[in-house]
C-alpha cells in the first residue's frame, strides 16, 4: 500500500455532461484556512462558482455536488469515518452541507482522493466507479428505481469498495431526498435530489490503495490517547452507548422540548412509551455504528416481527412519534427502514407530514392524513418518494406547501429546512441556533440544547449569553465538521476542562450566561487543533482552529446572501414566538428578535443584508 | 496494488480455495492469476503456497507459513464494547458476536470461525477500543 503523509489535497472533478474527469488540486493555503472536509468543499464551491452564485439552479447542471473527506479520515482518530456532502440546496435555495459516517468516505480517501466534485448532468442515469487512477461511467440500467439497499448490494464487488447512492426519492427529486452510504446518510437539505437531478445513481470508490500517516506521529499518538480517554469517560457518551440518541426523549419530557402534534403541545404523557430506555429493552438493542466510531450512538434491534432493523434515531422517533400523534415505536422502525431504502430525510418528511395533518385539521387543505390514525403513513412515504398523488406536493416540503395553502404560522421550518425534534420553547438558545444557522432549521448548527438541557450548563429559558454561545459553538462545530469528526465528540472533549467538570452546576449556570466569553475561554478544544496540526504538519492552536470555523461560517453566510438570503429569514415561525401556552406546564415563547439582534452584533453582520461586510471577510483572509 | 502469482505456480488451487474475496482464478494444474481489482492484499495466498509462487505488492516473495502459526486476532473481552465494527469489516466473515442473548453491555466479539481468518488485520485496524491484537500461535 502506498503512503501519503498528511493528506493528498487532490479532488476528483467529474464532468457528467461530457463523461470526463480531471484532478482538481486544492492549495495548501486553503487547507490551512478551511481545514478540509466541509470548509474546503465550501471554498472550492465558491472558487468555481463565485461569478454565478445567484444564478445557479440547485437542480440544474450548473450546480456542483461536492463530496469532501477530512484529514482525520482513516488515521484511526475517533469517530472519523465521516465525509461531507456540500451543494446548493433545492429545499432552501442556500448552501447546505450534510455529514455522513458511511464507508464511501474511507474508500474514496484511500483511493487517494480528498473528495469528489460532481458537475454537469448525465444524459441518462449513470453509475460512476473510480479508483486511484481511473474513472468509469456505467449505465445505471435497472438500478434506476431501486432502493438504497439493493443498489449497494449490486454495486459493491469488493470489501475495498464504498458507495454513495440515492434511492427513488433522489431520482424523483424529492426536495429532501438524502444520500446513503452503508446504513448511514447525508440526510438534510436535499443533497440526494441534486444527485438525482444529475442522473447520478451512485458513486462507487475502490480504496485501500493509500495509507495516510500523520506528519507528526508522536503528537498524533498523544492526542489520540487523550481524545479516546475523554470520550470514553464522558457520561454523555455512556448515555448514547446505552440508549442511542433516543436517550434525548427523556430530557424532552422533563424540560418541555418534545415535539407534539406539529410542535403544538410540547408534552404528551404517552411519550414515555418512546424513550431510549423503553426501546432498548423492547428491541434488545445492539450497536450499529459508523466505522471508527467510539461514541456508539447508532443502534439496531430485534423487532416483534422477528426482523433485525436499525432503531430509529431520536429525531425520527420524535418526528414520526409524538409529532404526528403516534406512540408505536414498532411502526416508527418500519417507516424508518422504508425511508432509508427510499432515500429520504426522516426529519423533513416527518415535519412535512405533520404540517399536512394540521393544515387538514384546520381545513386549509384536503388530506387523508390525520394525527389520529397512521395506517396510511407507509403508503404516503412511498407516494412522496415516487411523487404520486398527494405525495407529489408533500415532496416539496413544508415551506412551499404553506406558501401555497396558507398556514405559515405553523409551518415549522427556517429557510425552508424543517426543524429537528427539539421545541425551542424549552431551550431558547436552541431556537436562536435554528433561526440563524446558514443551513436552516437543522439542530446541529450550534446544538445549544446540548448545553442548555442535555448537559445542563446554562438555564434554558433566558436570552442572556445565548447569542455568544451560538456564535462560539457555530465556529467550533464548523471546524469539527471540516476535520471531520462526529459532533458528539465535542460534548465529551469540551466538557473535560476542570471548570465545567468540577464547578457546581448552580455556579456554572450563572457563569456561562453572565460571563460567556470567560466561560468559553475556560473550555478546551485544543484536541481538534492538535489533530489537525499533527496530521498535516501545519501549526495550529485552538483559537486559530476556531477562527477557521468563523471563516467557514462567514463565507457560507456571504454566499447565502449572494444567493438571495434576507434578514427576515433568520427567524422562527409564530408558533414558537407567540404561542406560549401549551400542554407543558411552563409557558414559554422564544424572544427570537432580541437574540438575533445580539447575534448579528457579535457576528458583525449588517442588519440590512444579514451578511458580513467585505472588510470583515478581508480580516478573515477571504477575498471577495 | 495487488499480490501476483509467478510462473512457479503449480495450479494446486490451495490459494483459490482460501481467498476470502474470490480474487483468484485458474484451471487445475495451470498457473493461476489474481484479479488486481479484487485483491485485498491479505497475503493468505502467499502464506499457503507450497511453491512460493506469490509476490506481495512490493514484488517480494511471500514466505510460506504453517496455518497454525498465522497471526490471529485475540480479543480482550474486558476492552471490547460490542460495537461490531470488526465483525462488519472482516472480509472473511471470521468474526461474530459472542451471544446476542447477552445484555448489550456484556456482549463481545469472538473469532467464531478461526479457519476462515486470513490474518489481514482489518479487525485490529478498525477497533477504536484497543481490544484486538494480532498474535501468531508460535
Amino acid at each position: 500500500m502506498k503512503e501519503i503523509r498528511g493528506t493528498s489535497n487532490r479532488y476528483l472533478f467529474i464532468d457528467l455532461t461530457n463523461q470526463a474527469w480531471r484532478v482538481h488540486q486544492a492549495s495548501a493555503d486553503d487547507l490551512k484556512n478551511f481545514l478540509g472536509g466541509k470548509g474546503l468543499a465550501l471554498k472550492i464551491y465558491y472558487d468555481l462558482c463565485k461569478d454565478r452564485l445567484a444564478e445557479i439552479d440547485p437542480l440544474g447542471p450548473d450546480n456542483l455536488l461536492i463530496f469532501a473527506n477530512g484529514v482525520l479520515l482513516t488515521t484511526g482518530a475517533p469517530c472519523s469515518a465521516r465525509f461531507e456532502v456540500l451543494t446548493r440546496s433545492p429545499l432552501t435555495g442556500y448552501m447546505v452541507a450534510s455529514s455522513c459516517g458511511g464507508p464511501f468516505g474511507e474508500a474514496c480517501k484511500t483511493a487517494g482522493w480528498d473528495g469528489v466534485i460532481v458537475a454537469g448532468r448525465a444524459e441518462k442515469p449513470v453509475v460512476v466507479r473510480f479508483d486511484d487512477r481511473e474513472v468509469v461511467f456505467e449505465d445505471a440500467g435497472d438500478l434506476w428505481g431501486a432502493g438504497t439497499r439493493r443498489t449497494q448490494e449490486e454495486l459493491l464487488k469488493s470489501p475495498k469498495d464504498g458507495a454513495a447512492v440515492i434511492g427513488p426519492a433522489g431520482e424523483n427529486q424529492v426536495l429532501y431526498a438524502n444520500i446513503c452510504s452503508g446504513h448511514r446518510f447525508a440526510g438534510r437539505g436535499g443533497v440526494g435530489a441534486v444527485m438525482g437531478a444529475k442522473h447520478l445513481k451512485a458513486l462507487v470508490a475502490r480504496g485501500k490503495e493509500y495509507r495516510f500517516v500523520p506528519v507528526d506521529r508522536e503528537k498524533f499518538a498523544r492526542t489520540l490517547k487523550k481524545a479516546k480517554a475523554h470520550i470514553r469517560r464522558s457520561p454523555f457518551t455512556q448515555g448514547l452507548k446505552a440508549y442511542g440518541t433516543n436517550m434525548n426523549t427523556r430530557f424532552g419530557i422533563d424540560s418541555g422540548y418534545t415535539p407534539v402534534r406539529n410542535f403544538r403541545d410540547r408534552y404528551h404523557p404517552r411519550t414515555e412509551e418512546t424513550t431510549g430506555e423503553v426501546m432498548a429493552r423492547r428491541y434488545n438493542t445492539r450497536h450499529s455504528t459508523c466505522r471508527y466510531c467510539s461514541v456508539l450512538c447508532g443502534h439496531k434491534g430485534m423487532y416483534p416481527d422477528g426482523k433485525m432493523r436499525v432503531v430509529s434515531e431520536y429525531e425520527t422517533t420524535g418526528m414520526f412519534g409524538s409529532n404526528i400523534g403516534n406512540f408505536d415505536t414498532d411502526r416508527i422502525g418500519v417507516w424508518n427502514e422504508a425511508m432509508n431504502d427510499l432515500g429520504m430525510d426522516t426529519i423533513s418528511a416527518g415535519g412535512t407530514i405533520a404540517w399536512a395533518m394540521e393544515a387538514g385539521e384546520k381545513g386549509l387543505r384536503q388530506t387523508e392524513l390525520s394525527f389520529d390514525h397512521h395506517d396510511n403513513i407507509g403508503q404516503i412515504l412511498e407516494d412522496i418518494a415516487c411523487r404520486r398523488g398527494e405525495g407529489t406536493e408533500l415532496a416539496d416540503g413544508t415551506k412551499r406547501l404553506s406558501e401555497k395553502y396558507g398556514g405559515k404560522a405553523f409551518a415549522m421550518h427556517t429557510k425552508g429546512l424543517e426543524f429537528a425534534a427539539y421545541d425551542p420553547r424549552g431551550c431558547w438558545g436552541h431556537g436562536l441556533s435554528y433561526a440563524v444557522h446558514n443551513k436552516g432549521g437543522c439542530h446541529l448548527g450550534s446544538y445549544l440544547v446540548s448545553l442548555e438541557v442535555l448537559l445542563g450548563y446554562m438555564p434554558p429559558l433566558t436570552t442572556l449569553g445565548k447569542a455568544s454561545w451560538v456564535v462560539f459553538c457555530e465556529d467550533v462545530f464548523a471546524g469539527i465538521n471540516s476535520l471531520q469528526t462526529c459532533l458528539f465528540t465535542a460534548l465529551s472533549i469540551m466538557t473535560e476542562p476542570v471548570v465545567p467538570k468540577y464547578l457546581p452546576k448552580a455556579m456554572l449556570n450563572v457563569a456561562t450566561i453572565v460571563f460567556p466569553k470567560i466561560s468559553q475561554s475556560l473550555m478546551n478544544w485544543s484536541v481538534y487543533a492538535d489533530f489537525f496540526s499533527a496530521i498535516t504538519g501545519i501549526p495550529m492552536n485552538q483559537w486559530q482552529f476556531k477562527k477557521a470555523g468563523e471563516r467557514i461560517t462567514k463565507l457560507e453566510r456571504y454566499m447565502n446572501v449572494r444567493m438571495g438570503q434576507t434578514p427576515g429569514e433568520d427567524t422562527l415561525p409564530d408558533r414558537f414566538t407567540k404561542e406560549a401556552v401549551t400542554k407543558y406546564p411552563v409557558a414559554s415563547a422564544v424572544p427570537i428578535a432580541r437574540m438575533v439582534r445580539q447575534y448579528y452584533r457579535i457576528r458583525k453582520y449588517d442588519p440590512q443584508t444579514a451578511g458580513p461586510s467585505e472588510k470583515d471577510l478581508r480580516r478573515l483572509g477571504i477575498a471577495v | 496494488m495487488s499480490y501476483a502469482i509467478t510462473e512457479l505456480c503449480t495450479g494446486c488451487g490451495a490459494c483459490m480455495r482460501l481467498c476470502p474475496v474470490s480474487a483468484i482464478t485458474g484451471e487445475k494444474k495451470q498457473p493461476h492469476r489474481i484479479s488486481a481489482s479484487l485483491c485485498i492484499e491479505c497475503g493468505a495466498c502467499g502464506r499457503i503456497c507450497a511453491a512460493s509462487a506469490v509476490l506481495d505488492d512490493s514484488g517480494k516473495t511471500v514466505p510460506k507459513m504453517k496455518k497454525s502459526e498465522w497471526p490471529r486476532p485475540v480479543i480482550t473481552r474486558e476492552l471490547c464494547v460490542a460495537c461490531e465494527n470488526c465483525v462488519a469489516v472482516c472480509p472473511a466473515q471470521a468474526l461474530a458476536m459472542a451471544d446476542e442473548a447477552l445484555p448489550l453491555a456484556d456482549n463481545y466479539a469472538v473469532l467464531a470461525r478461526p479457519a476462515k481468518c486470513v490474518s489481514c488485520g482489518w479487525c485490529r485496524d478498525h477497533c477504536l477500543f484497543d481490544a484486538i491484537v494480532m498474535e501468531g500461535a508460535s
